[in-house]
This record gives structure tokens, C-alpha cells and sequence, in this order.
């Protein structure tokens, strides 16, 4: 068996030289692809490469660095802390009014823009002239960057030259520095948020809508039932699927809000309208404690899973009722 | 099912090195040695002697991350020159401010090399030179400076100062800015008496009189009152102005002290009595917009912003508003800013990178940029008939220059910590008023007192 296969050489300018090496690769190779062509899985490798380098080994090195002492203003190397990162975050009062300003951001945010979400797709579910138009004009917020929506609104609230106070002093009312004061600075920035995101909630919600079958509506209409009751005992119901969608999608993207806030107020004035993922950011590039910034954002990617499970469970049971 | 299981096997193996090779490159290294020896010592590798020095380096390309604003402009503008002297490439990287920082941060602690020359804020000197992050220059100034770019006696000494950590020198000083007071000279005039506010006393009283006399349109006075970091500078240059510094010599933080609080109880009132409406959310740049749109008609803050002041298309009073020395209480106001350029300690042509950071801050080339900025960080320029004639405000730069104080600033390594919880307690007061000046100052003593001492600066 020793000897099977062995090619033949040649003496080549001193060199020995494999003439079939080149051919036996090739053929390994193109077997090696063929291989993987007739694998049932191989069409999913290149997703799963992606996922790899940009979802999962992120997290497990976010996970890893929240075990350690990391900090970047000193000459030591990171070393392993186990909890203390965590611990050190859940005693300080900081890390407290950050997460309830979260929570009543993404509460609030999430639930205007649905609601306000839903209201448009109502009336864009009907006969409209230019509806198309109409629809198109609704979208232009949600693909504006953040940061420019974060801008433009920061202008137009300004006391001084801003849209907004112009026309409440128009209107015969006071200026209101919308941005600084620590009463209306969070609100402020609630009211930005949920411009840019209520089409998002709109396309989703009017999609669901016009997939709804057209039988219960003419059915009920004939039994003489209200608008507000075909409403309430058939479009919510059946809408259940799309509303948990956009819950689910509206939740997220309010808990890790970032730009706006950022370009809005800085989380100030004070700490007004200082959020999760501002501490974290705080923590991370001012203060450069990279552990306890890890940790910080642990702690809200198990938050946010946690509640993606609460609405996934109550969209799985909400089906098998169905 | 054999083949099948092998094919899975060869699967999971691709999957678990790639992982392991991303691992690899993004893992932090946990050693902050010295940089390799091929380059620690500039001075005892010197090639061929009679290589002049200018060409030593010739065909060696370097890589350099500053960040986006006039003078970046101005010296890349020139690059050919550096080029062209000394056979060095240079390829670079302009990034937003914060964003440079930022990854010019995440080089340095990754020990990647990436970068062989970066901006670095004085500010950040003390933290990155003990992490080990920055090569000390001490050594490429004794030895291997090019005589025609050779400025280090006529760097204004405050920016050059601000550039060293414990006796080393890190950098540089590529930008130097210090605090002026603009003012709007019709104003002076009609509510002050026609002379600029040389005290703090002064400056309450006329802006108290233009925000009386302004009737809701026009507000006396306007500065940094917002909560991100770049507010730190001007409330810290006040209490300076007291005759405290941010922190004791044994790095105890002063907001308590009788001082501290009366010079803050100064600024908050300045704002939330004579300031435009929603100084709290204001950053430097708003208070900027508020002195150009005639809002404001008095702003202390960096003289980079005189171009601006004086443009007609930026300004609206661009003839009149003109420029003092910042106010004084027992010492001037600060709102010293410098920039230099730096060496990564990681760098793999540290002498060719000395070349460029002594090349672009050299006066030769700073003098080329007269009619392009007004950040010059030599005397030479500052000292000139040109400078004073052509820069906006440049009469008193120089002597404002010359009054400048880095020790304003807590140059510590956590310094960003403490300027989160400074600028964060600034905004706050701005926004309830100088009756919670006490308690604010207070809430903010004990919470930087606590971070320097989980620092381990003292128990």
C-alpha cells in the first residue's frame, strides 16, 4: 500500500517537481467544493460566517469582558473579577434612574407609536386620493439617519430660532426651552423618537390590515355593528400577529435608542434624560472602565431577550388559541 | 452516516478556527511593555553616517489619525512638502473628533500599531502616557531633530507644558487655544460704560444691564451649560479664576470649598439670570450660534472662534464684535485647550513618525498657514505684525496665551470620569438656578471623591 498512488518525478533544474500535484489539488479541491455543494447545509455557511464575526463573537466578548477589570486609564492588563462588575452596577443609584428612564422611554415611545401607528394605518386602509402619495410622504422620517433627525429637532426646539417655539409664541404662548429643563428634556426627546418611528409601526400595522379577510367586516356590517365595534371584536383581534411584530421590533429599537439622545441633550440637563445605553456609553468612553461598560450592556441585552420571550410566548399562545 | 459525520466534523472545524482567528485579532493584549527594540532607541541606529538625517527614513510610509477641523486641513494641505523633504509616505485618517478618539483609544490598548501618529487632547496625555501608550520624545528632541523644524524654544511654554506627564514629554503642541471674551461693542457701549468687563463683578453688572435693557431679545451673557464633556473647560477655568484648582494637590476634589462654590454660584447666576433660555442644554457650540445671532451679547470662550465672529456670512454683527482678555477674580478665566501630535508606542517607524510630528508642528510650517487658522502654538507667529493684523482678535491672544494655565485643568488619567460627573452637575445647576449650587457642588465633591478613591489615589 506503501508505494500506491505515488507520482512519478522528474528532475527539473534541480528541483524534483510533482507533475500531478497541481492536478491532484485541484482535484481535491473541486471534490472538496462538490462535497460541500451536495451538503444540505452548505448554503448556509456564508450567513453563518457573518453571524459568527458580527453577532455572536461580539456578544461572547462582551460576555468575557464583563468579568473583567479592564480599565483603560490604568497600565494594567485586564484581569478576571468574576461578578464585581455587576455588583458594582446594581449599588450604584446612577445605574437605577438610568433603567427606569429606559423603561419609561421605551414604555411610552413604544406605546404612542403604535397607537399613532395604528391610527394612520386606519385611515390609510380605505379609498384615499393619493393614497400612494400619502403613504410614501409617511415613510420619509424612519429612513432619515438618527443623527440628522437627532439635529433637526434639537434646532427646532431651540427657544430662540426654532420652528416650535415660533409658533407657540405665534399662538400667543410662552417659550419653553424644551432641551433645558429637566421636567420636559426626556419627553422631548420621546416626541422626536416616536416621529421617527411611528411609519415603522404604519407599514407593519397597514400591511396586517390589508391581509385581513373582508368576510367578518361585511358580515358584522350587515348585523348593524359599529365601526368602534368591528374595531374592537374584530380588527384587534385579528391583528394580534402584526401588533406583537411591531411590539416586539418598536421595544427594541426604544431600549437601545443611543443617537438621538446623544445628539439631543447628552442625557442632560444633568441627568435628566440619561438612559441605559447612555451610562453604558458613559461608562465605556468617558470613563473607560470597559468592564463595567460590558457588563452594563449585559445586563440590557438579557432585559430586552427577556421581554422578546414574553412576547414571542404570548404570540405563540395567541395562535394556538386561534 | 461516516461521511456525513466527517463532512459536520470539517464544518465545525472551519467554524471553530475562524473563531479562534477573530479571537485573535480582537483580543486585547494584556501587555503594556516597552515597544519592540528594533525601534526604542532612535538615536543608536542612525544608518549610514553621512545620511543626513532628513532623508534617513526615505521609502519608510507612515500612517497618521487626526481628527476633522481647519488646522488638519491646513498642514495635510502641505504634505507634499513633508514628503518631498524626506522620501517618507504618509497615509492618514481624518475622523470626527469624538470618533477619533475614541479609536485612536481602542488602538493604543489593543497594541495593534495601526496608527504611528495621532492627535492627542492634553487632557488625555496623563492617561495614555502611564498606560504606556505614547513614546516619550525626550530622546528624538536630544537627537534627532531637524534643525530647520526645530521649534521647542519657541513653543508657547502653557502648550507645551500641557503636552508632558511627570517630566516626560508625549507630545507636540500641533493647536493651542485660550479663553477671550467677545463682546458686542454697540452694547458696551449702550449699557457698560463703553469699556469691556475686566472682572467678574464687572462682567455681572453688564450683563445684568444688557439683559434689563434687552427686553427678552438680546440676553447679557452666554457660555457651555449643556451636559456633555466639553463643558467641563469653562465652569473649571472659573473656579480657577477663584484661586482654586479642580483638585488639591493630593488630588482631593475643591467643590466644596467657599471659593468653588461662590465661582459657580457666579456662572449659574451669569446663565440662568442673564443667559438665553435653555442654557442647560447648550454646548459650546449653541453658545457660539447665540453671541453670532445677536442673542447674546457677551461670550467668553476658546479664539478659535474669532474668524467666525467677524465673518459676515456666519455673523450678524460681524463689525461689531470685538475681543478682550477673559474676565479675572483673583486670577484670569480659563478655557485653555491644546492638541498635539504624538507617537504610538506600538509604532514600527517611530523616527519617521518623529519626523512628521516635528514637521507639522514646526514654525516653518505653522507660518505658511497664517491666513488659514489662528491655533498657532509658537510665539514667533503669535508675537508677529502679520498674526496680530490679519487674526481676528489677535492683539490679546498672545497675552492671553501668556497668562494660560494647564493646572486649571485635573490632569489625571480619569479625567473623563471626573468631567462626566463635572459637566453632568454644571448642566443641572444651569437648570435649577444658583439656590442648588450648594448641594449640587456637594453631590458632585463626594462622587468624584469616590471614583478617585476606587482609583486608588487615596482610601
Amino acid at each position: 500500500m506503501a508505494g500506491k498512488g505515488r507520482p512519478s518525478q522528474k528532475e527539473t533544474g534541480g528541483e524534483l517537481v510533482d507533475p500531478g500535484a497541481f492536478g491532484r489539488k485541484r482535484s481535491r479541491l473541486s471534490s472538496a467544493l462538490e462535497s460541500l455543494a451536495s451538503w444540505d447545509g452548505g448554503f448556509i455557511l456564508p450567513a453563518t460566517g457573518l453571524m459568527i464575526l458580527l453577532v455572536i463573537f461580539p456578544t461572547l466578548y462582551t460576555l468575557g469582558l464583563s468579568f473583567v477589570r479592564w480599565n483603560l486609564t490604568e497600565a494594567r492588563p485586564p484581569t478576571f473579577v468574576g461578578l464585581e462588575n455587576y455588583a458594582f452596577l446594581v449599588g450604584e443609584t446612577r445605574f437605577w434612574e438610568a433603567l427606569g428612564r429606559t423603561l419609561i422611554f421605551t414604555g411610552v415611545s413604544s406605546g404612542v407609536t403604535l397607537a399613532s401607528g395604528m391610527t394612520l394605518a386606519l385611515l390609510l386602509n380605505r379609498p384615499l386620493p393619493a393614497k400612494n402619495f400619502i403613504r410614501t410622504l409617511l415613510i420619509v422620517p424612519m429612513v432619515v439617519t438618527p443623527v440628522v433627525v437627532g439635529l433637526t429637532w434639537r434646532f427646532m426646539y431651540n427657544p430662540e430660532l426654532g420652528m416650535i417655539n415660533f409658533l407657540l409664541g405665534e399662538l400667543g404662548f410662552e417659550t419653553i426651552a424644551f432641551l433645558g429643563k429637566i421636567g420636559t428634556s426626556l419627553a422631548s426627546v420621546m416626541v422626536t423618537d416616536i416621529w421617527q418611528y411611528t411609519p415603522f409601526a404604519l407599514l407593519i400595522l397597514l400591511a396586517g390590515l390589508e391581509s385581513l379577510p373582508t368576510e367578518p367586516f361585511e358580515a358584522a356590517r350587515i348585523d348593524g355593528a359599529s365601526s368602534f365595534r368591528m374595531f374592537w371584536a374584530l380588527t384587534l383581534p385579528m391583528m394580534k400577529g402584526p401588533i406583537l411584530v411591531a411590539t416586539l421590533f418598536r421595544v427594541m429599537f426604544s431600549f437601545n435608542t443611543f443617537d438621538t439622545i446623544y445628539v439631543m441633550t447628552g442625557g442632560g440637563p444633568g441627568r435628566s434624560s440619561e438612559t441605559l445605553v447612555m451610562y453604558a456609553y458613559r461608562l465605556g468612553f468617558e470613563h473607560w472602565h470597559m468592564g463595567e461598560s460590558a457588563a452594563a450592556a449585559l445586563i440590557m441585552l438579557i432585559l430586552v431577550t427577556v421581554f422578546s420571550r414574553v412576547i414571542l410566548k404570548v404570540a405563540r399562545a395567541s395562535r394556538s388559541e386561534d | 452516516m461516516n461521511r456525513k459525520l466527517a463532512r459536520m466534523q470539517g464544518v465545525i472545524s472551519a467554524l471553530v478556527f475562524l473563531a479562534l482567528m477573530l479571537a485573535a485579532c480582537g483580543a486585547p493584549a494584556t501587555e503594556t511593555g516597552p515597544a519592540p527594540e528594533a525601534s526604542e532607541a532612535p538615536a543608536t541606529e542612525a544608518p549610514e553616517p553621512e545620511t543626513p538625517l532628513i532623508r534617513r527614513y526615505e521609502g519608510e510610509t507612515i500612517r497618521i489619525l487626526m481628527y476633522e477641523q481647519v488646522p488638519t486641513y491646513s498642514t495635510l494641505d502641505r504634505l507634499q512638502e513633508f514628503t518631498d523633504a524626506t522620501g517618507i509616505n504618509v497615509e492618514y485618517e481624518l475622523l470626527a473628533e469624538s470618533e477619533m478618539i475614541r479609536k485612536e483609544t481602542l488602538d493604543f490598548s489593543s497594541h495593534t500599531g495601526t496608527y504611528d501618529v495621532t492627535n492627542v487632547h492634553f487632557w488625555y496625555i496623563p492617561q495614555f502616557a502611564q498606560a504606556g501608550y505614547l513614546e516619550p520624545l525626550d530622546d528624538y528632541v536630544a537627537n534627532l531633530s531637524v534643525p530647520e523644524w526645530d521649534s521647542m524654544s519657541d513653543f508657547v511654554p502653557s502648550y507645551l507644558d500641557s503636552q508632558r506627564f511627570e517630566g516626560g514629554l508625549y507630545g507636540l503642541p500641533f493647536q493651542g487655544i485660550v479663553q477671550i471674551l467677545y463682546y458686542r461693542t454697540d452694547l458696551i457701549d449702550q449699557f457698560c460704560g463703553g469699556t469691556p468687563p475686566a472682572t467678574m463683578d464687572d462682567l455681572m453688572t453688564c450683563a445684568q444691564a444688557i439683559t434689563e435693557g434687552g427686553a427678552g431679545e438680546v440676553f447679557g451673557y452666554t457660555d457651555r451649560g449643556s451636559a456633555d464633556a466639553a463643558t467641563f473647560m469653562s465652569p473649571a477655568g472659573w473656579i480657577y479664576a477663584w484661586g482654586v484648582n479642580f483638585l488639591d494637590e493630593n488630588y482631593h476634589p475643591q467643590l466644596t470649598t467657599p471659593e468653588a462654590v461662590a465661582a459657580m454660584t457666579h456662572y449659574v447666576t451669569l446663565l440662568y439670570n442673564y443667559g438665553p433660555q435653555g442654557q442647560a442644554g447648550m454646548g459650546w457650540a449653541e453658545a457660539e450660534q447665540a453671541i453670532l445671532n445677536g442673542v447674546a451679547a457677551m461670550h467668553a470662550d476658546t479664539h478659535d472662534l474669532g474668524p467666525d465672529m467677524v465673518n459676515p456670512e456666519r455673523s450678524q454683527f460681524p463689525d461689531s464684535i470685538s475681543f478682550a482678555m477673559p474676565p479675572m477674580q483673583d486670577r484670569y478665566a480659563q478655557d485653555f485647550f491644546a492638541s498635539g501630535l504624538s507617537i504610538n508606542a506600538d509604532s514600527q517607524h517611530k523616527e519617521a513618525a518623529w519626523l512628521f510630528v516635528q514637521w507639522a508642528t514646526a514654525a516653518a510650517t505653522q507660518a505658511e498657514q497664517l491666513a488659514e487658522r489662528s491655533d498657532f502654538t509658537v510665539e514667533s507667529i503669535l508675537n508677529s505684525e502679520a498674526y496680530r493684523s490679519q487674526v481676528p482678535g489677535g492683539e490679546v491672544i498672545l497675552q492671553a496665551a501668556q497668562v494660560a494655565d494647564p493646572a486649571y485643568f485635573p490632569a489625571i488619567p480619569e479625567f473623563g470620569a471626573l468631567s462626566d460627573v463635572f459637566s453632568a452637575a454644571v448642566s443641572r445647576m444651569v437648570a435649577e438656578g444658583p439656590d442648588s449650587v450648594e448641594d449640587v457642588m456637594t453631590a458632585a465633591n463626594a462622587e468624584i471623591e469616590e471614583l478617585l478613591a476606587a482609583a486608588g489615589y487615596y482610601d
